[in-house]
């Protein structure tokens, strides 16, 4: 459904993403998983149209995505680094989001528990919160793929629980879900494929079990292959 | 236009609920409730010897006498603080990451920026209710309000407003840093105040026809009454200019970014040179300052194109009065005249003279004084000349003023102070209970 083929940025000569190319099939949650600096956030960025390649391609049904705006009808993205306007109250975010994408998921409020914050302003709010409202910005819309930029930071295991079976749901419904991740632990319970990304290359990618042949690693963990990929 | 509608509530309840705002328009209230007293209490005192001086009281006009003085702590809070308003709306969208989720919602992306601008000129607006109550006070003074050249004046510092709003959103757009951003801004208002300043001193002749185009130059224009299309074609499409400069530093990048400006750059280059060529300029003064009488301005406007040679340095108070005067009418009525500020050795040869050039005949004279030019250039186009008043004269509006203007001391001290700190407050609250 969605190609990447042979996309490569550098920033100041320093090379950020060097001819990463992979397929994403329609209906699974793919991890890219990489150390600090492999260029996750850079590839998703341009995934979904907020920096610009220097060369290579984004495919959609077979179809080049050029423009930011053809994009934008395909990708929810919730960046890493954005903080909501710490200054607005919960509910008004949240009405602003409903009225503006005109989805109203009052569900995705049940489930993501935000009913208990509605009244508080924003910066009140803990890092848990917070990131529940970010996921709520990147799943209270139609749209079919939803990229997430680091999305288990600042949640406690329990929480964790529930937002993973909250993106099993959403991915059930039909959403494809493409992940950045680097706690290879909460990634290898919710990813269907793994893309590995070290120092702006595509190490490997493949599910699980190819990940598993690839590396001649029989039973091991996704930390135990990336740790012998990166080797 | 629902999307519109909720960007703009939004911006508007950030505004609202900014204590930024709330302190600068507490603040306005101070700079126009001094500056208008102290316009007031001048006027009041220079108005003592006009009341039995019909003569010297036609000098006395509300408008450049109580009105722009008072507009003068506006420009300045204007300039110097209101950038730092501004600024937050679009630097705060860019240090949260959350332009990023601007642009993804389902609306063009130029919304984001024009909601801002139109919340931004909301506010102006706001601002312009809080100088109100100084027509008010004038009146119930029992001064005389020149209703034309008040709105003139008013209409010349909201564009002024919408140009502050346009840098200093280009300014937020363009650097990483809230600081840069502060001094980017200032700088481009500054280096306007400076160029405007720069043409009376002999810099370099670039520095005089820039100032041409420098915004306080233009503001001065509405601050005279004269109502000039060119002006405020001029001033709406440079805040146009900054304002899509900074959506393009928004929302596109890499090669796109530097096509959408040189195209942004050349349509408003061309906009301007087309804009210099409209010359639709009206005197709304009643004392008619700006203009020649009528039955002149008409035998004027039949007078074949001439050219000037000015044998004076552009500081010399001659000129100055010239230009204030004689020049400043002849420009207002037509824009076809050539006019030559000599330099150089020729200078010192014929310093003082006015050599005007007709028909390739000329004529000279060293008087500055329009009584004295007039007959002179008519019987140098062979024309018949005589000098008519018209008939009603202005009579001028001066005003003794007595008491401490307490009243004023009342309203803008203690009554819209208090007034802007009970409507942010029901704003806190309203938007506390909506949501709890």
């Amino acid at each position: 459904m969605l190609k990447i083929s042979g996309i490569s940025k550098e920033y100041f000569r320093s090379i950020a993403l060097n001819n990463i190319s992979f397929d994403i099939n329609k209906g699974g949650i793919t991890g890219i998983i990489g150390p600090n600096g492999a260029g996750k956030t850079t590839l998703l960025d341009i995934i979904t149209g907020f920096q610009q390649q220097d060369s290579g391609k984004v495919l959609y049904k077979n179809k080049i995505l050029k423009s930011f705006n053809e994009k934008k009808r395909i990708f929810s993205y919730m960046p890493e680094n954005m903080q909501i306007y710490p200054e607005s109250y919960t509910g008004e975010y949240l009405s602003f989001i409903q009225k503006t994408t005109g989805c109203f998921r009052n569900d995705l409020i049940e489930i993501l528990e935000l009913k208990k914050v509605i009244s508080k302003r924003i910066k009140f709010l803990s890092k848990g919160y917070h990131q529940r409202l970010k996921i709520f910005s990147s799943l209270a819309n139609r749209k079919n793929i939803v990229v997430l930029d680091e999305p288990f930071d600042g949640f406690d295991p329990i929480q964790l629980i529930e937002i993973l079976n909250l993106i099993k749901s959403e991915n059930k419904a039909g959403r494809t879900f493409i992940l950045s991740i680097h706690q290879l632990f909460d990634a290898e319970k919710i990813c269907s494929q793994y893309i590995l990304l070290d120092e702006g290359k595509a190490v490997a990618s493949g599910t699980i079990l190819e990940l598993r042949s690839i590396f001649k690693a029989e039973n091991a963990s996704l930390e135990e292959i990336f740790i012998k990929a990166l080797s | 236009m629902k999307n519109f509608k909720l960007l703009l509530y939004k911006e508007l309840k950030e505004y609202f609920g900014a204590k930024s705002v709330l302190l600068f328009l507490m603040l306005l209230s101070f700079f126009i409730g001094y500056s208008f007293i102290t316009a007031v209490q001048l006027y009041s005192e220079q108005s003592i010897a006009a009341l039995n001086n019909p003569v010297y009281a036609t000098g006395f006009e509300p408008c450049s006498g109580v009105f722009v003085p008072t507009f003068g702590g506006v420009f300045l809070l204007f300039s110097l603080f209101l950038p730092f308003v501004f600024i937050r709306s679009v630097y705060e969208e860019k240090r949260n990451n959350t332009i990023a989720l601007l642009r993804q919602m389902p609306y063009p992306s130029f919304f984001i920026i024009f909601s801002k601008t139109t919340a931004s000129l909301i506010l102006i607006f706001c601002m312009c209710i809080i100088l109100m109550p100084t027509l008010l006070l004038w009146s119930s003074m029992g001064g005389h309000l020149p209703v034309n050249e008040l709105l003139l004046l008013f209409s010349g510092y909201a564009l002024y407003g919408v140009f502050i709003i346009a840098v200093s959103f280009f300014s937020a757009a363009v650097f990483n840093s809230a600081a840069n951003a502060s001094i980017g801004a200032l700088v481009l208002i500054i280096i306007s105040w400076i160029i405007d300043f720069g043409k009376n001193s002999p810099v370099s002749h670039i520095v005089v026809r820039l100032a041409k185009w420098s915004v306080s130059a233009n503001l001065k224009i509405f601050e005279q009454g004269i109502l000039s299309f060119s002006v405020i074609a001029y001033l709406g499409v440079l805040a146009l200019l900054f304002i899509l400069l900074a959506d393009i530093f928004l929302t596109s990048f890499g090669h796109i970014r530097y096509i959408k400006i040189i195209f942004l750059l050349v349509g408003c280059f061309l906009l301007f040179y087309l804009i210099s060529l409209i010359s639709l300029n009206k005197d709304l003064t009643e004392s008619c300052k700006n203009s020649f009488p009528a039955s002149t301005a008409a035998a004027l406007k039949k007078l074949p194109s001439f050219e000037l040679d000015i044998y004076l340095r552009r500081q010399d108070s001659r000129f100055k009065d010239f230009e204030n005067t004689f020049l400043k009418k002849l420009k207002l009525l037509r824009n076809d005249i050539k006019i030559n500020l000599i330099t150089g050795q020729k200078l010192s040869e014929k310093y003082g003279l006015f050599i005007y050039k007709l028909n390739g005949k000329s004529t000279q004279t060293y008087s500055n004084s329009e009584e004295e030019i007039l007959p002179a250039l008519f019987k140098l186009a062979a024309l018949k000349y005589s000098a008519v008043s018209d008939g009603d004269s202005f009579p001028g509006y001066p005003l003794v003023v007595k008491g401490t203007l307490n009243n004023v001391k009342f309203v803008y001290y203690l009554i819209i102070p208090l007034f802007l700190v009970i409507i942010y407050l029901l704003n806190f609250f309203i938007r506390k209970k909506e949501y709890s």
